[in-house]
């Protein structure tokens, strides 16, 4: 869906509550490709969540006002993009049911709701653009559930690294399949989520890769984290690190190089 | 809660849900069926059945004969290739017991651990390599379930497409119903201990299907 | 079986403790999803069938009391009883008086999740009759003494081994041989004569045809029709929602439901049963019991959880969700396992004692994705967690940590100055290691996994500051 414009796309870019706490660099990337592709960028200041632990823990109401606060932030822009799916997810799918009974503010949501879109898919789908980066490497990629199934992401992520120079992709025994963070769930059910992404981490290490690739900053954290405490060396990035150059310092949970 | 308090409670629950004319309504779902099941077209049923029915997933074996009079003749072959001596359990319908059965010992009940049975299958359906079977006063049900090998008559005119036109064909109305109806396809198994694929479970073991041509 | 699903935490703790139920785990469900990936690969018009399956069931649903009548109408016609139960007692009632009346002394039976729901081995027991269970995996778990693990294979979480070991111990004449083909063989020896001799015969079914009052089975083994063919009577128990309109509406799910199930386009044996035997017929039951079980299905058809009474119970949705797969059906600690039992055990028992099922899910969507009827499980069980919030179900630790996250997020400044705080004290604990290995109030997280280190500012701040 393109808007008709007369004007460089205007994105507010919601840069979710784990890349801001966790790994600012993902949201640095996405500012960085958002601009190369031709994108007028914002960074509204009054995001904080787009309310999906409140959801996933069935408090519909703080979910709402969370929903409210993303609604007024970013509506006066042409697109919302955020590096994550399980986010955009969220805002583009669930945010209906939360107004179904509030004519006024449902107006206002499905305008927001249907412009809102994942960084990867909103580069290839949206802006067409193709960006230029270098990075020497094997890697592997894991398919974020709710982007993968809810938004149907998984092209577009492999198109865009194609044409990455010096990367070479294998493919991932699984790479369809839960890691087991599910944002409340490793909270809530450790023992199951370390069940989980331990079987993860085995197909991973048996691809003989050396980085591992996503879309998902909670998803790699996870699978970062167990790696990283199974000593393992591999590398693990959100692709729009790697494709905006900027995959060149530590990747999740690895040691500073300096 | 009785019979009519619940069926009241339902009716309750579905308040401004159902349709004036259920029937139609029912009907116009299913009234494109080749937009939900597999066409086979190209190919003729009688190759589509036997495709199906001699496939890893069915297991029968199948053997085409000109006409009824060469069955027994055929049966004896088998028997005699599978070392299963003299005895044959056999449906005691007069288009099988009119047949010239010299040298065999038939019976026409099977008892529980019973080799072989020959019966006469209703008809067939190609899309699936099944067979079917009625139960009549001539078709007891038990013959079909309890030999290990279980050898099976169809006359090639009563292969039909779909599991569909089986309904069609016997009729879709309650008073058009047998005691009962057994689709059969292929040989007992299971996957019962760790998935795997085995043959032979309660039911028949083997499974060969004399094809009649008329 | 006694329902453990408020000991949750327990039964996960065991579960991972046990390593032979890894394997079995691993060995079945990676085959039941290769087989289905493949024979659905191959139905090109598989997506219509989900569609049309789906539309057939909810309008089923909507005219349920014009279906139920008229099923009743034709299975009286054909000379069967049918009876109406509305809790599992009532129905456990009436299968005890039938047993009971007949004199019943042993009971062949064949394989039935409804049967399970309502308590049958209860019923039996009070109607002092043995039961003799039929199905492979029912017989192997009834020689192990174990409740059902799963909906279609209800032994999964044995390995060979250890059927090959029960064998051993308690067959008549078992095996010599430890390969499947020979348990399987062991298994044909020892139930050949119960069939033949049983007094009574109980089934469940997949289906109940309104037009014509018949009813369905779909299985593999030639059990049921060993078990409800020699037997002067046979006791069928069903639930309400496995009605469907008519024979060809039955042949829309009939290729659906061995696909999803375990891969083939077909099951070994489709019956259809019309009734006790008639004059003429050379074997059959004389008399039928139909008894059908409404066990809050009638309540489900009020709410959000309408859609799970399209539910044919193929079992894919458990055969491809991570939490199953970690831990088996045992850990649900209820009749119904994997999602759909998270769905179901709630409905059918109450929202206390069943608090982890919703909760215990990543709500990745796998088991929405393969269900043939489409049904929405991940948006019932998050609405289950809701229905939780409004009942004020308590959650310890993780409620009171969200509350005070909700109370900083719709407060952008005062989420600022959290975020700066936290970040500070995170980068502290991970000491320029790159990693955090323990952090306190996430043990359940740093037990296993390191927490990474996060740059030096949140986002926010550092685009504040200028970055860009």
């Amino acid at each position: 869906m393109d808007i008709a414009r007369d004007h460089a796309p205007r994105v507010g870019f919601f840069v979710t509550c784990i890349v801001d706490a966790m790994r600012p660099n993902i949201g640095f990337a996405s500012l960085k490709l958002l601009k190369d592709a031709g994108c007028d960028v914002a960074v509204p200041a009054t995001q904080t969540c787009c309310g999906q632990p409140a959801y996933n823990s069935g408090d519909d109401s703080t979910t709402r006002a969370l929903a409210k606060q993303v609604i007024e932030a970013f509506e006066e822009y042409d697109y919302l993009v955020v590096p994550s799916g399980s986010c955009a997810s969220m805002i583009r799918s669930h945010y209906a049911e939360l107004f179904a009974d509030m004519p006024d503010w449902q107006a206002r949501q499905q305008a927001v709701s249907a412009k809102t879109w994942e960084i990867l898919s909103f580069l290839t789908d949206v802006m067409h653009y193709t960006p230029q980066a270098a990075y020497q490497g094997i890697a592997t990629y894991h398919d974020s559930c709710s982007g993968l199934r809810d938004l149907g992401v998984h092209d577009q992520p492999r198109a865009l690294l194609s044409k990455v120079a010096g990367l070479s992709m294998v493919p991932l025994d699984g790479n369809n399949e839960c890691c087991g963070f599910g944002g409340t769930f490793c909270v809530k059910y450790p023992e199951l989520s370390t069940a989980i992404v331990t079987d993860k981490t085995t197909k991973i290490k048996a691809t003989e890769a050396d980085t591992l690739l996503g879309g998902d900053m909670g998803c790699l954290m996870n699978m970062a984290g167990k790696l990283s405490r199974e000593g393992s060396q591999m590398r693990v990035f959100h692709t729009i690190e790697v494709l905006a150059g900027m995959a060149d310092g530590p990747g999740i949970c690895a040691p500073a190089l300096k | 809660m009785s019979r009519d308090a619940l069926l009241a409670k339902i009716d309750r629950a579905n308040a401004g849900r159902g349709s004036d004319d259920v029937k139609a309504a029912a009907d116009a779902l299913i009234a494109e069926p080749d937009r939900y099941r597999v066409t086979f077209q190209a190919m003729p049923l009688f190759d589509r059945f036997v495709a199906k029915a001699t496939s890893e997933t069915v297991t029968a074996t199948v053997e085409s004969l000109d006409g009824l009079a060469h069955l027994p003749a055929a049966v004896s072959a088998y028997m005699a290739a599978k070392d299963l001596g003299k005895r044959l359990a056999l449906q005691p319908r007069a288009s099988l017991t009119s047949l010239d059965w010299t040298g065999f010992e038939t019976v026409d009940t099977a008892h529980m651990n019973e080799p072989l049975a020959l019966t006469f299958a209703d008809a067939a359906i190609a899309e699936t390599g099944s067979l079917v079977f009625q139960t009549a006063a001539d078709a007891p049900v038990l013959l079909n379930f309890l030999p290990l090998h279980h050898l099976a008559v169809v006359r090639r005119s009563s292969i039909l497409p779909h599991m569909e036109d089986v309904f069609d064909h016997f009729g879709t109305g309650a008073t058009d119903q047998t005691r009962s109806l057994n689709i059969i396809t292929g040989t007992s198994g299971t996957a019962d201990i760790e998935a795997k694929n085995v043959r032979g479970a309660h039911g028949p073991r083997f499974m060969h299907i004399y094809c009649i041509a008329d | 079986m006694k329902q453990t699903s408020h000991q949750f935490a327990a039964n996960v703790a065991r579960a991972l403790a046990e390593p032979t139920l890894k394997i079995a785990l691993d060995r079945t469900t990676t085959l039941l999803r290769t087989r289905r990936a493949k024979v659905i690969d191959e139905f090109a018009e598989y997506a219509q069938a989900r569609d049309t399956a789906e539309k057939i069931k909810d309008h089923t649903l909507d005219n349920l009391g014009h279906y139920l009548r008229q099923f009743e109408e034709n299975a009286l016609a054909s000379g069967a009883r049918v009876y109406w139960a509305e809790t599992p007692a009532d129905a456990r009632k009436i299968v005890t008086d039938i047993c009971k009346s007949e004199n019943a002394k042993t009971a062949t039976r064949v394989k039935s999740m409804l049967g399970e729901e309502i308590g049958i081995a209860e019923a039996l027991t009070d109607a002092g009759v043995e039961r003799i269970e039929t199905d492979l995996a029912e017989h192997i778990i009834q020689l192990a003494g174990d409740p059902p693990s799963h909906i279609v294979m209800p032994a999964m979480h044995k390995t060979q081994e250890q059927v090959a070991e029960l064998f051993a111990q308690k067959h008549k004449e078992p095996s010599t041989e430890q390969d499947v083909t020979s348990l399987v063989g062991s298994a044909r020896r020892e139930l050949r004569s119960k069939f033949m001799n049983a007094d009574i015969s109980i089934s469940g079914a997949n289906f109940l045809i309104a037009e014509t009052g018949s009813f369905v089975t779909v299985t593999n083994e030639g059990n049921a029709e060993l078990t409800t063919t020699p037997p002067n009577t046979h006791i069928v128990t069903v639930g309400i929602e496995k009605m469907v309109p008519s024979l060809k509406h039955a042949a829309v799910f009939l290729r659906l439901l061995s696909r999803a199930a375990i891969g083939t386009e077909i099951t070994q044996y489709t019956t259809f049963f019309n009734g006790p035997k008639r004059a003429g017929d050379r074997d059959g039951p004389e008399n039928l019991h139909i008894v059908l079980v409404d066990n809050h299905r009638s309540d489900m058809l009020s709410d959000f959880l309408r859609p799970m009474l399209r539910c044919i119970r193929c079992g894919a949705c458990m055969n491809h969700c991570p939490v199953y797969a970690a831990v088996g059906g045992h850990a649900y600690g209820a009749v119904y396992p994997g999602p759909m039992g998270s769905v179901l055990t709630p409905a059918m028992t109450g929202m206390k004692g069943t608090k982890d099922l919703p909760n215990a899910c990543t709500l990745n969507g796998r088991c929405k994705e393969v269900c043939p009827v489409n049904i929405p499980l991940p948006d019932m069980l998050r609405s289950l967690r809701a229905r939780q919030f409004e009942q004020d179900m308590p959650s310890g630790m993780s409620k009171w940590g969200l509350r005070a996250w909700a109370m900083l997020a719709t407060r952008p400044a005062l989420y600022r100055l959290g975020t700066a705080a936290s970040n500070m004290a995170l980068r502290m604990m991970a000491r320029g290691r790159g990693k955090i290995t323990s952090v306190p109030l996430a043990g359940g997280w740093t037990r296993t996994r390191d927490l990474p280190q996060p740059e030096a500012g949140t986002f926010m701040q550092q685009y504040k500051n200028g970055r860009r």
